[in-house]
């Protein structure tokens, strides 16, 4: 996996859950919106997509999505404040 | 209850160091109007509301906000990470330093630690929906600020966006003062606290 493609990969999910948080402040204020509901509900598929697609191939980004194996790896990639995490 | 995504909501990316930039940008972390401030009013804020779609509007901008703390406090880090102690008394970051080495602690740009003084929670939805609207703009205007004080592209890009943010959740709590005031009495309007001195409670 290059460094390029994991900056691919997070970019994905950082404008996916864009959409998601905008959708969801707007809803917040207009829970009777249909033409908001569905834009919610691509944005939110699209992030479910990316979230999963970046937990296959390059790690977890909540802890629940940690596989069970021989180590814990919550821990040995970059956090989100150091640059090498970021693109 | 809260989760933590191992992400920034915009990339900080920054490839110099400049503490003398670390000393500005500090301000919307623990500053009058920054982003922790901004959090906490929203996240206390949310429990006396009595519209339910507008408590729910303070819990997820407050939760969009502790993402913004940590934006800022990315920029600061990668700011000052690689700093020398002569990069230090040149920027004038001596007075940080001393307390605080490189690491991240609110205070504003002044050097005056965080306080909940800088905010209200005043149990009032009309009054508190009104703090909500200026602080907002006041942190708008900070942004505007730092734009107009740093050049580093690595820097405004993730400043450009938070002061974007600001905009939209301006426009939010517009809507919610809105939901608010439909839900007053029409002859009370602003006489009575909503919160407090709801005649359907007795």
């Amino acid at each position: 996996m290059t460094g390029n493609e994991r900056k691919r990969l997070l970019n994905c999910v950082d404008q996916a859950g864009f959409a998601v948080d905008e959708a969801v402040l707007y809803l917040d204020t207009h829970p009777g919106d249909c033409d908001a509901l569905a834009y919610y509900q691509k944005a939110r598929d699209e992030q479910k997509r990316a979230v999963c697609e970046y937990n296959a191939k390059i790690g977890p980004l909540t802890n629940d999505l940690v596989e069970p194996a021989n180590r814990w790896f919550w821990t040995d990639c970059p956090w989100p404040w150091e640059k090498e995490a970021n693109y | 209850m809260w989760n933590y995504e191992k992400r920034l909501q915009f990339p900080v990316k920054i490839d110099c160091t400049s503490p003398a930039v670390a000393k500005v940008i500090i301000t919307q972390l623990g500053g009058p109007d920054g982003e922790t401030a901004a959090a906490m009013r929203y996240l206390n804020q949310r429990y006396a509301m009595p519209n339910r779609h507008v408590a729910g509007l303070l819990t997820d901008i407050g939760t969009e906000e502790l993402g913004h703390m940590e934006m800022i406090a990315a920029i600061i880090r990668q700011l000052t990470r690689d700093m020398t102690i002569e990069d230090v008394k040149k920027a004038g970051f001596d007075t940080y330093f001393v307390d605080h080495t490189a690491g991240i602690w609110p205070q504003a740009a002044s050097g005056m630690p965080f306080s909940s003084m800088v905010f209200q929670s005043k149990g009032d939805a009309v009054t508190d929906l009104f703090e909500d609207l200026a602080a907002e703009q006041k942190a708008r205007t900070t942004y505007d600020n730092i734009l107009r004080l740093v050049d580093i592209p690595d820097v405004r890009e993730p400043i450009k966006f938070l002061r974007q943010r600001e905009v939209t959740h301006f426009q939010r709590f517009g809507e919610a003062l809105r939901l608010i005031q439909e839900d007053l009495d029409c002859k009370n309007f602003y006489a009575i606290n909503p919160s407090f001195d709801n005649p359907s409670k007795k």
